[in-house]
C-alpha cells in the first residue's frame, strides 16, 4: 500500500483541465486569504493535539506513580515483614 | 505505520510541548510540521541554523516525536519509486499549466498553495522528501553526498502522537 496515485492523478488532471483563465486568476487573487485560514485551522488542531499529549503524558505519569506507590507499599510490607522477622532473631555479631 | 523522528529548535523556556509550525514561502512542501529522519541532521540543523547571533541562550534543543499514519496517507519521495515519479510528474504538470496561464514560472509556495487550496491531496498527511544535500561535515568524502538529508512534513497535527525533549545542547 502507498498513496493512491490513480485517485490523486485523476483529481489533479481533471482539475487542471477544467480551470479557465478566470479560475486561475481568481485562485491567485484569493491565495493569501486561504492560506491564513488554513494556518489558523492547523494551529487550532495543533493546540488540541498538544493538550491531548499533555493529558496522556500526565495520565501515564499518574498511572506510573500509582504503580510505583503500590510497589512501594508492597516493598514496605516486605521490609516490615523482614524487620519483624530479623527482630525475632538473635542479634548477629558485628 | 509509525516513525520516530527529530525536531530541532532554539532552546526556549518554557520547554516546547509540541513542534513549531513552519510557515512561509521557503518550506519545501508548504506549511506544516517538519522533522528530520536522522539524528545527525537534526543536530547539524541546530548547530548551523539555530545557533545564530540572535540566539542569546546559545543553546538548541532536539526533540523526538512519533508520527502515526496509514500508508495511503503517505507520499514517500525518498524510498518509493512510484511515489517519487508521480510526485515529479504532478509538479511538472502544474508548472506547464501555470506557465501557459501566467507566462512565468511558479514559485514553490504557489505549487503548495494550489494543492492545499484545491483540496487535491486531502488524504495525504505525511510527505517524506530529500532536502538539499550540502553537509560536507557529515560526509566522509568531500563533495560526495551519499547520505540523504531526509525530512518529513506533517500537515495534520493529530498524526504527531508523541513529542518529548531528547536533549539540549550548547552552540559550539
Amino acid at each position: 500500500m502507498m498513496a493512491n496515485w490513480n485517485k490523486l492523478n485523476e483529481q489533479f488532471d481533471s482539475l487542471l483541465d477544467s480551470m479557465s483563465q478566470e479560475d486561475w486568476q481568481s485562485w491567485a487573487k484569493n491565495r493569501g486569504d486561504k492560506k491564513l485560514m488554513r494556518t489558523s485551522e492547523m494551529l487550532l488542531k495543533a493546540k488540541l493535539q498538544e493538550e491531548k499529549l499533555i493529558l496522556a503524558n500526565s495520565n501515564s505519569k499518574s498511572i506510573f506513580s500509582q504503580k510505583i506507590s503500590s510497589e512501594q507499599s508492597f516493598n514496605i510490607v516486605s521490609i516490615i515483614g523482614n524487620i519483624s522477622h530479623i527482630g525475632s532473631q538473635p542479634a548477629l555479631a558485628a | 505505520m509509525t516513525l520516530e523522528l527529530f525536531h530541532t529548535q532554539e532552546y526556549r523556556e518554557p520547554q516546547l510541548k509540541f513542534p513549531v509550525l513552519a510557515e512561509g514561502n521557503e518550506q519545501w512542501l508548504g506549511d506544516g510540521y517538519y522533522f528530520w529522519q536522522d539524528y545527525e541532521f537534526a543536530k547539524w540543523w541546530g548547530e548551523t541554523k539555530k545557533c545564530k547571533r540572535t540566539n542569546v541562550s546559545r543553546r538548541y534543543s532536539i526533540f523526538t516525536a512519533t508520527i502515526s499514519f496509514t500508508e495511503d496517507e503517505f507520499i514517500d519521495t525518498v524510498f518509493n519509486e512510484e511515489d517519487y515519479y508521480n510526485f515529479v510528474s504532478t509538479i511538472q504538470k502544474f508548472a506547464s499549466k501555470y506557465v501557459s496561464v501566467f507566462k512565468h514560472k511558479h514559485s514553490l509556495e504557489e505549487f503548495n498553495d494550489f494543492i492545499a487550496d484545491k483540496g487535491l491531496w486531502q488524504d495525504i498527511k505525511v510527505i517524506r522528501f530529500q532536502d538539499i544535500p550540502e553537509n560536507d561535515a557529515l560526509m566522509s568524502v568531500n563533495g560526495y553526498y551519499y547520505k540523504k538529508r531526509i525530512q518529513l512534513r506533517i500537515n495534520a497535527p493529530e498524526k504527531i502522537t508523541t513529542f518529548a525533549l531528547l536533549k539540549t545542547l550548547y552552540c559550539v
